[in-house]
């Protein structure tokens, strides 16, 4: 394949509405992740051409149309149940035909949850057995330990599988597509990050001051019978909230200055990223925000009118205050940064620079498809053998 | 092989086309009684494709519009060929039947009556 084949190397399509490509995306994402590499930008075309001209979004005919389809691919490539149970359980190889879902699996998010699949077994069975207390505890250090170790599992896994000396029998140049990596955008991702922390600092600290000290025993009427769920409020002092509110922001935003201090110095001159799609600030992160947000206020209810824990409200509000204040010192120099020139900065750019690390161009990020059966013949190979037509309503009755 | 298949192999035996010119001419060989959407034509080319009777013959962008052609393969048109003859034959002896026109039941109040 010649640079610049590539669909993900063209320059976006400008009669494409961004609406109807923002929805175009998203239901394909029932298609698997190198068919997508391969294929979605060519599809959406055709799904915006069958669409008529001022459509915003995919109409649900459409949408379910590609949803069956896309499950269905994502069935027909999927490892039989037997090797598929040998390669979780037992780590052994898949076979070389499902390479291309093998690669996908390996690269793809939440790996570690995947693999540590069978503690899940354990989570449930300590729910069952020891209670729901047990079973959430379980349920929470399996989360943690599958974020914490699934980096390192991941490449031991991909070294296993793929490893770098193998013959191009397995990784043959023409079986990776290459697409723009997805890198998050720093300024909205701080934005968002400084004003969840800091409202969550704020409305949950001072919904603490509404907690009266003492066990409080609510009644719930349900289902003819009054549930009453003890909560026990420690009521603390207006200035304990305050000090930890404030403190905590003070020496969080100071902390962050003196990590970010000369990184607009350090970010003089970044070269471009064309190989890269930033994310973030779009509507779903909008919403998200939104969505957590609310869900902070609806905690600080809860604590203020003493039917949750106050000490909850006191670690997650300090937590935020720290949190909310960095990332608002971030924002702030990030967006002097940006406004000196130069191309927008990714949160990976903003660790980077800090970390003293100069900045380089990101190549294309290799996505392997099985050899893509779509792209176009290379005249140089040699012709393919064609197999004979095999129908099956074409046999003898 | 589907109908769907089969019109999608016949739409590419006139010439190569893209996506949308394979869905617009299986509505016209269809008589508009089959109207393909993305996902399907696409499940169908990836087993066409996968079964060599259709492969990609080149990309063209139009006004910005990503446009990837595909053409019949010689496997391609035996098949269509094979199939084609399979509803021939099929419609020949549909036709046979019809002409002969409705059989007497086997089963029916005559039949009783002269029982009894």
């Amino acid at each position: 394949m010649m640079p610049g084949d590539s669909p993900a190397e063209r320059p976006a399509d400008a009669w494409l509405d961004p609406h109807f490509a923002r929805s175009a995306r998203f239901w394909l994402r029932a298609y698997p992740r190198r068919w997508r590499a391969a294929r979605a930008p060519e599809m959406t075309e055709v799904l915006a051409e069958l669409a008529g001209s001022g459509a915003r979004r995919l109409d649900v005919r459409g949408a379910a149309d590609v949803v069956c389809s896309g499950w269905a691919t994502r069935w027909r490539e999927h490892p039989r149940p037997r090797d598929m149970f040998a390669y979780r359980m037992w780590e052994r190889r898949l076979p070389g035909r499902y390479d291309a879902w093998l690669w996908d699996d390996l690269t793809g998010a939440l790996y570690g949850v995947r693999k540590t699949f069978p503690v899940a077994l354990i989570v449930v069975s300590s729910g069952v057995t020891a209670g729901s207390a047990a079973g959430a505890s379980a349920l929470v250090g399996w989360i943690a330990m599958s974020l914490l170790l699934g980096r390192v599992v991941r490449r031991e896994a991909q070294r296993r599988c793929f490893p770098p000396a193998a013959p191009p029998r397995v990784l043959g140049p023409e079986g990776f597509r290459h697409v723009p990596r997805r890198r998050l955008a720093a300024r909205p991702i701080l934005a968002a990050t400084a004003l969840i922390g800091l409202t969550a600092a704020g409305m949950l600290l001072g919904a603490c001051v509404f907690a009266t000290a003492g066990y409080h025993e609510p009644g719930f009427a349900a289902l003819g019978t009054t549930l009453s769920l003890g909560v026990p409020q420690r009521g603390y002092s207006g200035g304990v909230l305050v000090a930890l509110g404030v403190g905590g922001a003070a020496l969080a935003g100071l902390g962050a200055f003196a990590f970010l201090v000369g990184i607009r110095r350090r970010a003089h001159g970044r070269p471009d990223q064309p190989h890269r799609v930033l994310i973030g600030g779009g509507r779903a992160a909008h919403r998200a925000a939104a969505a957590t947000i609310a869900v902070t206020v609806s905690f600080a209810l809860l604590i203020a009118n003493d039917l949750w824990l106050d000490v909850t409200g006191i670690v997650a509000g300090t937590l935020g205050s720290l949190v909310g204040s960095a990332a608002l010192v971030g924002w702030l120099v990030v967006r002097r940064v940006e406004r000196d020139g130069g191309p927008t900065l990714a949160l990976r750019d903003v660790a980077h620079l800090a970390d003293r690390r100069p900045l380089a161009p990101e190549p294309l990020e290799p996505v392997w498809t099985r050899p893509d059966p779509y792209a176009p013949p290379d005249p140089y190979a040699p012709p393919a053998p064609h197999s004979a037509p095999r129908l099956a309503s074409s046999a003898p009755a | 092989m589907t109908e769907q298949a089969y019109l999608v192999l016949l739409a590419l035996a006139e010439q190569p086309r893209h996506g949308y010119g394979i869905v617009q001419a299986v509505r016209d060989l269809s008589d508009g009684s089959i109207r393909m959407g993305a996902g399907t034509l696409y499940g169908i080319l990836d087993r066409l494709v996968s079964e060599a009777y259709a492969e990609a013959s080149g990309e063209v962008v139009v006004d910005g519009r990503l446009r990837r052609y595909y053409r019949l393969t010689e496997p391609g048109g035996a098949a269509l060929a094979v199939e084609t003859a399979r509803l021939q034959a099929l419609a020949a002896r549909a036709q046979r039947v019809l002409r002969a026109g409705p059989a007497r039941p086997a089963v029916g109040p005559g039949t009783v009556a002269g029982l009894a």
